[in-house]
């Protein structure tokens, strides 16, 4: 049982990116519970420097747009059976309310685990994930970064030099608009001349050969492919049972969900391996640690 | 069969008249050393672009350019002949220095299997393991230059090509990059071609010396020859190191010419009594263009502190530089002073006012100026005409003559004639006391006496300079003070004479040949101005 961090960067993608499929497409209350208690666990393990937001900003947010999302669709929505009370002339009733409310779940669990999705898949890890299907958007991925870098800084030293030259008139927001467009135009100028550099730079090693490879930082071992492999057979069971029928709820006019069958429970055990899996795979190796 | 065959080569632009490079032969047995020496625009980047087939300039081309006897075209790969060029932050192409080290071999489709091994123990013979998971933006001018020579080492290059690799980096890394050259000549038996302004080190490393003029070869051969036959007038003398300059200067009394300093200072001992100079006036400036009183300055509160309670003064027609390495402050220091950062802690007056007194932009206008160390990044136009209206200079004023290149864009200019615009263009604003950043960065020496001039004519007007620099000889022929800036502190000020004759490693090269045979001798004219021959040859060597 590999932690998240461990993973080779696609076994990660897939896994992730699994979830975050099946909690958008497949919108039942129970799956979606699923989602957002396997995210809210592997959130709540302590990690003091993260990068994106912070887990009391991101748990913060999910409940305000599950809440959000459940009061704000009666708004819209006077479908549904059951009315509750009136407001403004508009009929608030307890499907929509409903409906709502599991489209904030959906909302929550999926900004959850996109925050999760931010946290590991670091630069590195989408440069080997570019770089094992197409190493050329791999270097366009890494150059940009690069080039972004350069350029800010060079926009400052532009930004100064006019200032210390005696060139930047900063009185009114005219003036303020007009320096910012010449700025701009200077670090394009800047760019194009100097880009040349960096093209013969590349040139000069090869570029534009033929095919390129990758080397990559992550090796793809046996336990990555075994890892990858499991979560798409979950991930077909869970949607083997949706196209089925069983996972499908029905809001308006009333509430209605199928029988409970053999693969409705199969499809919630499945979606819970895959959820719970890296708040259990963390907690091991913080145990692992301790002793 | 040497390695590299030129022969007869002559390359003309497109659209030029004149060949750039004409009737060029030489050859070149592997494992030697060749620097190639000659003044901005003989043709030396143009020969250097024709020995790389991937970065070959189009145009006209004729004679023959043979590596092990195939012509060069038809070499194997492109990493067989390696380049490196002078600009250590436009070279790197990726965001992560592992994968600047592996992008040459990813290229050629190397496995990554033997990408890894490959960029393992490069990465290891350069010292680069500490750095290999850092990002290329938090490299140092320095690393970053080596960082490229060991990715296009990674190639395994028969033939290296260097085109002025140093001339952005300061001394300490200069150096140390010179002395990674010279060790992978020496144990890889890898064949080098450099071109340098950096006399200094290049000449003495070079096994064949090779001087250009106007496109055309005017010597090849072994340092030691080609100097002793070039005459003393000629433009390039002044470029070589200064042991040269000063054999030059003096009457010849050996015929081998000396090339380092150690060589240098041996053949001053054995054929010459070197007298004691008079002590250094110092000139007084009455009025004062810039004045810091104990500054202090960090970032953020919990910051280092990058000025620790600095005091400088500048007068008005004075030129004082300001020595001292990488980290020290020193554009800290000129940003300050030009009021671009916030001080909190110490008082800075220019032309008498405090800083806090002048408002809106009135700073920059007829009082202070900033010349940066990137000068690209002053131009905004497209001509330099342009560029000049944009700052109303009038070009009359100006102590220099820009007709030449008004109707040219700006970027197409070369480094020394960019310098000259770009002040040109901060002239424009009539300013009493000029701040520069490094100005002599990558110029070559005739350069470097141009603006050296016009600097002195500006002082002459009654401008105050205050000059932050690496450039221990520029400083020492043209300042009237100079200082050393060292963790924020500013320290040592005084007349160039007595801060380099006091100085053990910050001083120019013939105060370093001439240390402890007398007082003072900072230039090499200085230096012959001083020296007598001894006639009689029971004196030599009886001297410490």
């Amino acid at each position: 049982m590999n932690s998240l961090q461990r993973l080779h960067p696609v076994t990660l993608g897939v896994h992730l990116l699994s979830v975050i499929a099946v909690a958008m497409f497949v919108r039942q209350p129970v799956i979606l519970c699923i989602a957002l208690a396997g995210g809210a666990a592997y959130l709540a393990i302590p990690e003091p420097h993260a990068c994106g937001l912070s887990t009391g900003r991101l748990l913060g947010w999910g409940i305000l747009l599950c809440v959000g999302s459940g009061l704000l669709n009666p708004l819209w929505n006077q479908r549904g059976d059951t009315v509750l009370f009136f407001l403004n002339g508009r009929a608030v009733t307890a499907e929509a309310l409903c409906y709502g409310f599991v489209a904030g779940l959906m909302l929550a669990a999926v900004f959850w685990w996109f925050g999760i999705f931010t946290r590991r898949m670091t630069a590195d890890r989408i440069f080997c994930l570019l770089g094992s299907f197409a190493p050329r958007l791999g270097l366009i991925f890494t150059m940009g970064l690069r080039q972004t870098a350069r350029l800010t800084q060079i926009m400052g030293q532009i930004r100064t030099a006019r200032r210390a030259a005696g060139l930047a008139r900063e009185e009114n927001l005219i003036d303020r608009t007009r320096e910012n467009l010449h700025v701009f135009s200077a670090t394009l100028s800047w760019a194009i001349e100097n880009g040349i550099i960096t093209a013969d730079s590349m040139e000069a090693r090869g570029y534009g050969q033929g095919r390129r490879t990758q080397l990559t930082d992550y090796g793809f071992r046996l336990t990555d492919g075994l890892h990858t492999a499991a979560v798409l057979l979950l991930t077909a069971l869970i949607a083997a049972a949706w196209l089925g029928g069983c996972l499908s709820v029905q809001f308006y006019p009333h509430w209605q969900m199928p029988a409970p069958h053999a693969l409705t429970t199969t499809a919630y055990t499945a979606y819970g391996l895959l959820c719970f899996y890296p708040a259990a795979a963390e907690v091991r190796e913080v145990l692992q640690w301790r002793c | 069969m040497a390695m590299l065959t030129v022969r007869e080569l002559t390359f003309t632009y497109p659209q030029m008249d004149t060949p750039a490079l004409e009737n060029i032969s030489f050859t070149l047995e592997e494992g030697e050393f060749l620097t190639i020496c000659g003044p901005t625009g003989c043709g030396k980047s143009t020969l250097l672009r024709l020995l790389k087939p991937q970065l070959a300039p189009r145009g006209t081309q004729t004679g023959t350019l043979l590596l092990d006897g195939v012509p060069l075209r038809e070499a194997a790969s492109p990493g067989v002949v390696g380049f490196v060029s002078q600009h250590p932050e436009e070279q790197l192409v990726t965001d992560r220095v592992w994968h600047e080290l592996a992008f040459g071999p990813e290229n050629l489709g190397v496995p990554p299997q033997e990408i890894r091994i490959r960029v393992a123990e490069m990465a290891s013979y350069f010292g680069i393991t500490d750095w290999y998971d850092r990002d290329t933006a938090s490299l140092s001018g320095g690393q970053k230059q080596l960082l490229h020579l060991a990715s296009v080492m990674v190639m395994q290059p028969r033939l290296l090509i260097l085109d002025e690799p140093t001339s952005q980096l300061d001394p300490i890394a200069a150096g140390e990059f010179m002395a990674t050259l010279k060790r992978l000549n020496r144990d890889f038996s890898l064949t080098v071609i450099l071109t340098e302004h950096r006399a200094e080190e290049a000449v003495p490393a070079a096994h064949k010396l090779m001087l250009l003029k106007e496109g055309r070869l005017s010597a090849i051969g072994a340092p030691r020859k080609v100097l002793g036959q070039m005459s003393p007038a000629e433009p390039m003398a002044s470029a070589m190191p200064a042991a040269v300059r000063l054999y030059h200067l003096l009457p010849a009394a050996a015929p081998e010419v000396p090339l380092t300093v150690a060589e240098g200072r041996q053949y001053l001992r054995e054929h010459f009594h070197v007298q004691d100079a008079p002590a250094p006036q110092l000139q007084s400036f009455p009025q004062t263009a810039l004045a810091l009183e104990k500054v202090s300055f960090r970032y953020d509160r919990q910051g280092e502190e990058i000025l620790r309670r600095c005091s400088l003064t500048v007068g008005c027609g004075e030129w004082v530089c300001l020595l001292g390495d990488n980290g020290a402050g020193k554009s800290t220091l000129l940003q300050a002073a030009a009021g671009l950062l916030r001080i909190r802690e110490g008082k800075i007056t220019v032309m008498g006012k405090p800083l806090s007194a002048y408002h809106g932009g009135e700073l920059y206008h007829h009082c202070l100026a900033m010349l940066p160390q990137n000068v690209q990044t002053l131009f905004a136009r497209n001509t330099v005409r342009e560029e000049l209206e944009e700052t109303a200079a009038s070009l009359g004023e100006l102590p220099f003559d820009l007709s030449p290149f008004l109707e040219r864009h700006p970027y197409d200019l070369s480094g020394g004639q960019q310098q000259m615009a770009a002040l040109a263009k901060v002239l424009g604003q009539h300013p009493k006391l000029l701040l520069l950043d490094e100005p002599t960065k990558g110029l070559d020496a005739a350069a470097k006496q141009t603006l050296g001039e016009i600097l002195r004519r500006l002082c002459a007007k009654g401008i105050g300079l205050l000059m932050v620099t690496h450039d221990v000889e520029f400083a020492a022929a043209h300042a009237h003070r100079c200082g050393l800036l060292f963790r924020g502190e500013v320290m040592g000020m005084g007349h160039p004479d007595a801060f380099f004759a006091g100085n053990y490693f910050y001083t120019t090269p013939t105060r370093r040949m001439c240390r402890g045979l007398c007082n003072y001798g900072i230039t090499p004219h200085e230096l012959a101005a001083c020296c007598t021959p001894k006639t009689d040859p029971s004196q030599r060597g009886a001297e410490i």
